[in-house]
């Protein structure tokens, strides 16, 4: 592995990436500074904080990955001394550093600010699994935008992904969810603790799978 | 190292509605060969195969000693590679591209990007996105030979492009090969391109290599014999005539193996020659293609 050209992959994607970047931490900020501010804007803030999240999530591997392939930038990415293998390495770790760094400090922003707001602590268990699906949808996308290499089936990925937020609402259907919630204290039911192991599972399933399927790939560009 | 810059050995790709077969090519250090075929004859596949982006199905492939597509990522240090449908990053600046490459390749050459940079007559500070189409190839291309890879491969450079444009980037690759340690593999379907700057050629077509050889030999060759015919009398069948195209007492016989003897045999036969013509590359690619898919049919 050539570590260093695979540093400098992962930093022409952050520097092609700056806008989104710049936006998404501006975004952010914001939206922590509405949810410290409480009351009623804090619901608005949580909002706006998970929207800024998913933005990030769309929009990173959109940028990074979909276009360069449809902006026929690939083929000059590939004629760079480095290995199919490597160029997965460079976008699955570019894509996902960033990612991180933003959306670690939202989440943990917006929670630590819940948790010391006052007697809050029973939506921390839904705040988490929420601050969750942005990392969830942007694993998936990467995924399918490396190892399919079919802007179609990115946009499939991001609109299965959008649905998949309106089946929130079934949350509070499992009994003494909405109860939990209420709470002073975090209760880490075993549904939530089923439902953030699922998460988990299915980041970590995405990520693995983009470099297994793209060691058996044969063409690339 | 290795006698020839790039091989080709039995190389075939199978896609669903086009095969790649049995792909034999040698090209040998300092010399700069002209790929030729029509659109969708297995050009771009063959480059893509020798840069290591697709994998053959069956053959060998050694580019600079390098077996591929396995080690493509220590091929590509040498290889400087460019192709029509290959795009710069419209958001970003010409200069930040030259940044970048530079600071990937230790051969990067800064006094030779700069001459270029002004040949090319190309703003740094420009975006990408506001560059003329032969402005952008020609900013790839600098970005390519500033790099000096000893093998360069270009897929259609010069399509698209005005006469201008063309005659620059051509005159560039002419220049590149002062330095006979390096080599060019030119894929076009302009054959006055390729005729201009290569010493060697190859026609591929519909997956298939059909001709391989030096340039002087293909002009040598090939060669249109204008014939009138005396009545009664028909046309002998030479070796090496591969076409003849008779209208009236007039016709033009065609051949791939011409010598001297071939004019003094219709002579001897009675028929009186009017002319024999050297043929343009371009012709003879056509002849050649059209030779070769009779013979697919027969």
């Amino acid at each position: 592995m050539n570590r260093a050209l695979v540093g400098r992959l992962i930093l022409k994607d952050w520097y092609l990436s700056r806008l989104t970047l710049a936006l998404v931490a501006a975004g952010g900020s914001v939206s922590i500074g509405v949810v410290y501010v409480g009351g009623s804007l804090g619901f608005i803030g949580l909002l706006t904080s998970l929207m800024t999240t998913i933005f990030l999530s769309i929009l990173l591997p959109t940028t990074t990955i979909v276009n360069e392939r449809k902006n026929h930038n690939l083929a000059f990415v590939m004629s760079l001394p480095i290995s199919p293998m490597e160029y997965t390495a460079a976008k699955v770790l570019g894509n996902l550093s960033a990612f991180l760094v933003l959306w670690a400090i939202i989440a943990i922003s917006v929670i630590v600010t819940i948790a010391r707001a006052g007697p809050f602590g029973g939506v921390i268990p839904l705040a988490t699994m929420a601050a969750l699906s942005p990392f969830v949808t942007f694993c998936l996308l990467t995924a399918v935008s490396i190892v399919v290499e079919s802007e179609m089936w990115a946009m499939i990925t991001m609109g299965a992904s959008n649905c998949a937020y309106s089946f929130w609402f079934l949350l509070f259907r499992i009994p003494g969810f909405s109860e939990n919630m209420k709470s002073p204290v975090p209760i880490w039911s075993r549904p939530v603790l089923l439902i953030l192991a699922g998460q988990i599972t299915v980041i970590v399933a995405a990520l693995v799978l983009t470099f297994y399927l793209q060691s058996r790939k044969r063409d690339f560009v | 190292m290795s006698d020839v810059a790039l091989k080709l050995d039995g190389v075939g790709k199978h896609y669903k509605f086009f095969e790649l077969d049995d792909v034999r090519l040698e090209l040998p250090h300092g010399h700069i060969m002209g790929f030729i075929g029509p659109n969708g004859a297995g050009k771009s596949t063959t480059i893509r195969i020798l840069m290591g982006l697709v994998h053959q199905d069956r053959g060998e492939v050694t580019v600079l000693g390098h077996r591929m597509p396995e080690d493509q990522a220590a091929a590509k240090w040498d290889i400087g590679f460019a192709s029509e449908d290959m795009r710069l990053y419209n958001e970003a600046t010409l200069d930040w591209h030259l940044r970048f490459v530079r600071s990937i390749f230790p051969s990067w050459d800064e006094q030779y990007a700069q001459l270029l940079l002004k040949r090319f007559d190309l703003k740094p500070a420009q975006h990408i996105k506001g560059l003329s189409h032969g402005q952008r190839t020609k900013a790839a291309l600098l970005l390519v030979l500033a790099r000096r890879p000893r093998l360069l491969i270009l897929d259609e450079p010069t399509t698209g492009l005005d006469p201008v444009a063309r005659h620059e980037i051509l005159r560039e690759l002419t220049d590149v090969m002062s330095d006979d340690r390096r080599s060019i593999l030119f894929s076009s379907h302009n054959t006055q391109d390729v005729e201009q700057i290569s010493d060697q050629i190859t026609f591929i077509d519909r997956g298939r290599i059909i001709d391989s050889r030096d340039k002087e030999t293909f002009i040598d060759r090939w060669r249109r014999i204008r014939v009138e015919l005396p009545s009664g009398i028909q046309m002998p069948a030479l070796t090496g005539v591969i076409d003849i195209q008779q209208s009236g007492r007039l016709a033009v016989a065609t051949t791939n193996a011409f010598d001297g003897v071939m004019p003094r045999a219709y002579e001897a036969a009675g028929i009186h020659v009017h002319a024999v013509e050297n043929m343009t590359l371009e012709e003879i690619f056509v002849q050649n293609v059209q030779h070769s898919r009779e013979g697919e049919h027969a």
